[in-house]
């Protein structure tokens, strides 16, 4: 979930779908270009659960997806 | 804005042809030997050649053959890189309105290598016999006019000719002018008994539909994947069998460079561009 997103951004999505689906196992990861002291908090807060920042690097991409698979099976 | 996202999307475009192409002339590409879904491979193909679809539409559709296995074992990356320049091509010479079909059929099966036929038909602006010999050298392009109305670097098809040749097969086209093309190809690869194809353990689906039992009928991604209806498209089967992703992303580059390598890590993912979009998709699943 990029975070820029003109109409509604990625914040304002995800706090939606948290409102919406609160016990769905929906898994939303953040993307954002701005790597700003705060900003991983702001993503979590909003409801996301893990944190990405641009440029997406294919090593970081496959290490969110592993936390993912966890958690999911975690969650079973 | 547009243009200059073009520019630099062409740009990276041919930077990334001339060092493929020189890794391929220097035999230093390497190849992966992973099992790949080739159905969901398609549908990247399609995803990612979607943009170059023209204003007012190109009809675009794939067919795999119900004998062709479900999971393959190669290098889905290389193997996507020679369709989506085939069906770039296609889409690229063909006029509004026309289609663009990928057909795909066993060919030779020994004990544990199976070949295909890849085909991909157009009803562009075809090619004459003169060309069609030259097309596979680097830096061909039909005329030198050719390269302002279409664009294209004129080094794909070169590199996929290579590519194909690593995968054991052979890459050709037919054509006649005015009346569109077919440019095929032959490619080799591992595969597995459909009974183990199945990876069941380990999948962790979020949500969305279990996987369909289609292996006797044809899979067809269609109808057209046009400009307005492809973020809309939502595609009847899973075609790769892992959870389900969403991409967000309003950058078309950076969407276009995350739904490559999720392909790469074997996700197949949709794409939106906000989060209106996002609600809508999440509302879809079941």
């Amino acid at each position: 979930m990029d975070c820029q997103m003109p109409e509604l951004d990625g914040y304002g999505a995800s706090q939606r779908l948290r409102q919406r689906y609160p016990d769905s196992g929906l898994y939303i990861i953040a993307l954002t270009a701005s790597a700003m002291v705060g900003d991983r908090e702001r993503c979590l807060a909003a409801g996301m659960d893990d944190y990405l920042t641009k440029p997406l690097r294919a090593t970081d991409l496959e290490d969110a997806l592993q936390r993912w698979q966890k958690a999911c099976t975690h969650f079973n | 804005m547009a243009t200059i996202r073009r520019s630099g999307e062409l740009l990276l475009t041919i930077i990334n042809e001339i060092l493929d192409f020189s890794k391929v002339e220097a035999g230093k590409l390497a190849f992966e030997n992973s099992d790949f879904d080739l159905r969901g491979t398609l549908q990247s193909c399609l995803e990612l050649s979607a943009g170059a679809v023209p204003q007012g539409g190109v009809d675009l559709s794939v067919e795999v053959h119900a004998a062709v296995p479900h999971c393959l074992v190669g290098d889905a990356g290389r193997l996507q890189q020679v369709i989506t320049n085939l069906l770039g091509n296609a889409i690229r010479f063909t006029e509004p309105g026309g289609s663009v079909r990928i057909r795909v059929h066993p060919r030779e099966k020994a004990e544990d290598r199976m070949f295909l036929l890849f085909e991909i038909e157009d009803t562009g602006i075809g090619i004459d016999a003169e060309t069609q010999e030259r097309l596979f050298e680097p830096f061909i392009q039909a005329d030198s006019s050719t390269t302002r109305k279409y664009g294209g670097t004129g080094l794909g098809l070169a590199i996929s000719r290579r590519l194909v040749e690593m995968m054991g097969g052979e890459i050709g086209v037919e054509s006649e002018p005015g009346k569109g093309s077919v440019s095929h190809f032959t490619a080799g690869f591992g595969y597995r008994p459909e009974a183990e194809a199945d990876p069941g353990s380990g999948s962790i689906a979020l949500r969305g539909p279990p996987p369909s039992e289609s292996g006797e009928r044809n899979f067809q991604i269609s109808p057209s994947l046009s400009r307005k209806s492809r973020r809309e498209n939502v595609l009847p089967e899973n075609p790769v069998q892992r959870p389900k992703l969403l991409l967000a992303e309003d950058n078309p580059v950076n969407q276009k460079v995350a739904l490559l390598q999720l392909r790469k890590l074997g996700y197949a993912a949709d794409a939106v561009a906000n989060g209106v979009e996002v609600l809508a998709a999440v509302e879809q699943i079941p």
